[in-house]
């Protein structure tokens, strides 16, 4: 009697399990490294902290998110989830969590590049393939760009401070660069840091680009690869400009590097990114 | 339509748990530099030696984390001593004069290094937390360890038990595990 009570109560769980639709599962999904990359800018688990981590979360981020939201809804999958959709599901839990715990930093990009390879051996269905680009593209941002800026770091801040002090004697000016040292005419010294890199800005603007990609399904051919230079160019180039502004004097290095001029540069920056993802759809479509 | 009312509710409650687990970490990464319990217990190894604080920074603009300085009666320089986080490299500023023309000595749970070496970094702190999940360590997990910069002609401190920085009972007694 207890036996069969067991096995019916087994069975009536597992039934619940059988009727979840495949959709259900991934945006289950989503909302879990949703959640995760938001609570690794907070201290404390309470509705306003977090309320507030939302609102301060990068807006290509909450972007990338939203456009596999709106991919998976577009294409909503109502046939029941396999025992791989919930292996998948299960594996993500268990590494954001038990990794987590480890105090690795590194896991929300590991399940986000987990998952790039999984939609992308599904990409003959419509939308697995702009899901998998925006699943990569987040991975590039909190995966591989890090680590790579991390192996990297010296020499690409070397280049960049080369790259600055090239930019403003083509402009006249007299700048000179010393390993990760500027020196300005007017005796200003400015040592770059890693968090002055434009590399940073670089994975955010291939995340944005990604999504717009992505959000209109467009997937990736030759001229992005264009684009993408494009863009990769002119964020340099600003950072350049920017960080050669804070050289003349103390004030301007105020001013430019955490004064006003911060919030015009981070705007620019912004409609920069925007402007040339939106170009390549409308180039596009117009071929 | 029940089963989907369902499975949103075991979503939000694993949303929960990821945010808990999430928030746990974040705390793991900042104990040694909020917490500052480490910053006591290493001050009194120091004190225990006859040295005396000279400085100390709740954040040291070169390193991003908490530093001080010490000097015992023997050495003429003072020693300073720099929390730091795991990471792939040392910061910019050890690897650049006047830092990285000095002996350093990197402390870790119980072990002492010359040189980074992050490899080995990693796997104790990997080592150390998968233990104390069964509760098989003395230590508490942390992300942080310990950079000594020696002063010239001043020796290593080898009288100095670090592992104390990190043992469970040292940090309860002075109420910083948590």
């Amino acid at each position: 009697m207890t036996s069969s009570l067991s096995k019916e109560s087994g069975s009536k769980y597992a039934s619940l399990f059988l009727r979840i639709s495949r959709s259900d599962v991934h945006l289950g999904l989503l909302i879990l490294i949703l959640c995760s990359s938001i609570a690794s800018r907070i201290d404390d688990f309470t509705l306003i902290p977090f309320a507030i981590a939302l609102i301060n979360t990068n807006l290509f981020l909450l972007f990338a998110f939203f456009v596999i939201f709106h991919l998976i809804c577009a294409d909503y999958d109502n046939r029941r989830a396999t025992i791989v959709d919930y292996g998948v599901f299960v594996l993500s839990l268990l590494s954001l969590n038990l990794v987590g715990k480890m105090g690795v930093t590194h896991d929300v990009g590991l399940v986000t590049a987990g998952l790039a390879v999984w939609f992308w051996r599904q990409r003959k269905s419509e939308n697995a393939r702009y899901i998998a680009l925006v699943w990569f593209a987040l991975s590039l941002n909190v995966l591989i760009a890090p680590l790579f800026f991390q192996v990297f770091k010296s020499f690409i801040l070397v280049a960049e401070v080369d790259l600055i002090a090239y930019i403003w004697n083509l402009l006249g000016y007299n700048v000179w660069a010393d390993g990760q040292l500027l020196t300005s005419a007017s005796g200003v010294k400015l040592r770059m840091i890693g968090a002055c890199s434009v590399f940073t800005n670089l994975s955010f603007g291939f995340l944005c680009y990604a999504s717009v990609k992505a959000f209109n399904r467009q997937s990736f051919s030759f001229p992005d690869m264009l684009f993408v230079a494009v863009l990769i160019a002119l964020l340099a180039l600003g950072n350049a400009i920017r960080i050669g502004l804070m050289l003349p004097s103390y004030e301007a290095y105020v001013y430019w590097h955490h004064g006003s001029g911060e919030t015009i540069f981070g705007a620019a920056q912004f409609i920069t990114i925007i402007a040339i993802s939106f170009s390549s759809v409308w180039v596009r479509r117009a071929i | 339509m029940i089963h989907r009312g369902i499975w949103i509710i075991i979503v939000i409650a694993l949303s929960i748990l990821t945010i808990d687990t999430r928030i746990q970490a974040n705390a793991l990464g900042n104990r040694v530099s909020n917490g500052s319990q480490y910053y006591v217990t290493y001050k009194k190894l120091f004190e225990d030696i006859g040295a005396e604080e000279v400085s100390s920074l709740d954040r040291d603009k070169r390193t991003g984390y908490r530093s001080a300085a010490f000097k015992t009666k023997i050495c003429g320089a003072p020693y300073q001593i720099f929390e730091q986080g795991v990471v792939y490299s040392l910061p910019h500023a050890m690897l650049t004069p006047p830092l990285n023309s000095q002996k350093m000595q990197i402390m870790y749970y119980d072990k002492i290094w010359d040189e980074w070496d992050h490899v080995g970094n990693t796997l104790l702190t990997l080592k150390v937390s998968l233990a104390s999940i069964f509760k098989l360590t003395r230590f508490q997990p942390s992300r942080k360890l310990l950079i000594l910069i020696i002063p010239d002609n001043c020796s290593a401190l080898n009288e100095i038990d670090w592992s104390k920085v990190w043992l469970i009972d040292t940090l309860e007694n002075e109420g910083g595990a948590s």
